[in-house]
């Protein structure tokens, strides 16, 4: 009997080890190819002739892919298969936040993006301009009145003549005019490049002989973000101001996530409005 | 008009990315592996070796070798010396297989066996002279000449490529950093382009400027390919052709990329994930991701079957794709 055990156990494991065998010979990896439906189209990309613009700006909207169908809004609604086809370049003669979208039958649509092209409301080039501390060497551009010149930088901020960078604690801007201006908003033009140590700032507060007017808070600037150029706009007491005080604080560390945590971040702005 | 957005017949198929002779099918999943047992950080080059198998180096030191067959099964895994992975080269000496590694963080070439025992090491050039320490040498890639040459590009460091013999002596450094034509930002990828036997040149990817530059195997410069909107790691050559992953696309922004294929012609002919190719006045029109497929492809390796095998860099640990010909 037992002898009759030991041939049944043999056999058992014979079988055992033939089906790993088997197993893993033909261990090749089964292809599930990646289909249509899980498959997205890109965010197109938005050119604009000029941010900044006193007359009209052009902006193209492009996704070079067969069957991509684009989508845009001019009012910062949310683009929709029912919204207008993109199919010219559009003529902007006011500040507009311009949202484009894709679409394709096969796939699925594209993330929305977003760009804002800003009028210049108020000629600022004849206002007398100071800046505490003074920017860094590298990036002065042509000094302090590069901030109200009318000329906006790339997030590309190494191109050209147009970003300030600071890395300082605080940054005051003062802003005498020449004749009083009627004033309800402050408009900073910034940049976000975390991967150069610059992000946004935490807060901008606008104050005129000593009295704050207006104030903003930014409480994403401490979140990762893709590299962008951003307006901040700081809504004031509407009045006709001869001289405004810009004071811009940035975080007071890089976030603990960044390689660069604790130390002081860098600000870099292009330009300043006020509407 | 909204009747084109309507979903097509073709929505539950397998998806087909690319352009013109050359058209994939995606397997996202190829290369997926247990995440604790081998993991990788960024997936940096892959290589076929004679029996087939495609090799991957990672800078995990973990593993920084995972052998796989092409059906994505692992077979072997290796390294663990390698902190800053990320230039893998196969080499045939008679016979016998090599691979060179180039190290960042060590900042020299490791010359190993496909088993991983080191034969060699070329450490950072101070005979040329142009090096005041190591840290100014991250050396990103390696090519082999035929004759056994070794040309190094500096693509992280001074920009400087350096051609060494076979037995490892300095022959000559070329390039450096600059905006003059034979001069490079990001000097990243290399190689030997022996397509046309009787012209062989030297391929160096100028990935920051989205141009291939060509130099004569004594390292002059001959000319150079201009890839508007494509951020070139490396030049592989197959048959006839040039396939290049392209780690950033358009305005260089985050997430985005693809793969390149140029023909016999130097002439962009495929994007998989990519805008349809084409040239206005001998000029290529700048290029763009179209497709969210591929998250920064640092490397791909093409097989006897033309399929390709993608590496993608900063993409959350993620392993490699395989894309099938169709």
């Amino acid at each position: 009997m037992a002898y009759r055990k030991n041939i049944g156990v043999a056999f058992f494991w014979c079988v055992i080890f033939m089906c790993l065998g088997t197993r893993v010979t033909s261990q090749s990896k089964q292809v599930t190819y990646l289909t249509n439906s899980s498959l997205k189209l890109a965010a197109p990309i938005i050119q604009v002739d000029s941010l900044l613009f006193k007359n009209s700006a052009l902006a193209k909207v492009l996704l070079r892919q067969d069957g991509a169908e684009l989508r845009y809004t001019l009012d910062g609604s949310e683009v929709s298969v029912g919204s207008p086809i993109y199919e010219s370049p559009l003529e902007l003669d006011k500040t507009t936040q311009l949202r484009a979208k894709a679409f394709h039958p096969d796939y699925q649509p594209s993330e929305t993006i977003s760009l804002t092209t800003r009028q210049i409301q108020k000629d600022l080039r004849t206002a007398e301009i100071q800046i505490q501390p003074k920017p860094s060497e590298t990036y002065s551009a042509s000094g302090a009145k590069t901030l109200i010149d009318g000329q906006k930088g790339s997030p590309n901020f190494r191109q050209g003549n147009f970003w300030l960078g600071f890395q300082a604690s605080k940054i005051s801007v003062a802003l005498n005019f020449e004749q009083p201006k009627e004033i309800k908003k402050v408009v900073v033009s910034v940049l976000n490049d975390q991967d150069s140590w610059i992000f946004l700032p935490q807060k901008l507060m606008v104050s005129a002989s000593g009295k704050t007017l207006g104030s903003v808070t930014l409480d994403g600037c401490h979140e990762k973000q893709t590299k962008h150029g951003d307006f901040l706009e700081i809504a004031i007491i509407p009045d006709a101001y001869s001289e405004l005080t810009l004071k811009i604080a940035p975080m007071e560390g890089i976030p603990e996530w960044h390689a660069g945590k604790g130390t002081t971040p860098w600000t870099f702005i292009d330009e300043i409005l006020i509407e | 008009m909204g009747s084109t957005t309507a979903l097509s017949h073709d929505y539950f198929k397998d998806a087909i990315i690319g352009h013109g002779s050359h058209r994939y099918k995606i397997d996202m999943a190829w290369g997926e592996l247990n995440r604790k047992q081998f993991p990788v950080k960024d997936c940096h080059e892959m290589v076929q070796d004679a029996k087939g198998r495609i090799i991957l180096l990672t800078n995990h030191t973990q593993n920084n070798v995972l052998i796989y067959d092409k059906s994505g099964k692992l077979l072997d895994a290796w390294g663990k010396e390698y902190p800053g992975a990320h230039g893998l080269t196969l080499h045939d000496e008679n016979g016998e297989e090599f691979l060179y590694i180039a190290d960042n963080d060590r900042h020299e070439v490791i010359k190993t066996t496909l088993e991983g025992k080191v034969v060699q090491i070329f450490p950072y050039p101070k005979e040329t002279g142009k090096y005041e320490n190591k840290e100014a040498y991250i050396p990103t890639e390696t090519a082999i000449a035929s004759n056994g040459d070794l040309y190094v590009s500096d693509g992280y460091g001074s920009q400087y490529i350096i051609h060494y013999d076979s037995q490892g002596n300095l022959k000559n450094i070329f390039g450096g950093q600059g905006d003059e034509p034979h001069l490079f930002h990001n000097a990243h990828g290399i190689c030997i382009d022996d397509r046309d036997p009787k012209n062989v040149v030297v391929l160096i990817t100028a990935r920051q400027q989205n141009k291939l530059k060509r130099f004569t195997l004594e390292g002059d410069y001959i000319d150079s390919i201009d890839l508007p909107g494509a951020y070139i790691c490396r030049p592989v050559i197959h048959n006839k052709h040039i396939y290049l992953a392209t780690i950033w696309s358009g305005d260089g922004s985050e997430g985005t990329g693809f793969i390149s294929i140029l023909d016999e012609n130097n002439t962009l002919v495929s994007a998989p994930g990519g805008s349809t190719p084409k040239y206005e006045n001998e000029t290529l029109r700048p290029m763009h991701q179209t497709l969210r497929v591929f998250r920064h492809p640092h490397d791909v390796c093409v097989d006897e079957d033309e399929n390709l095998y993608v590496a993608q860099w900063n993409s959350w640990g993620t392993y490699p794709i395989k894309l099938y010909r169709v």
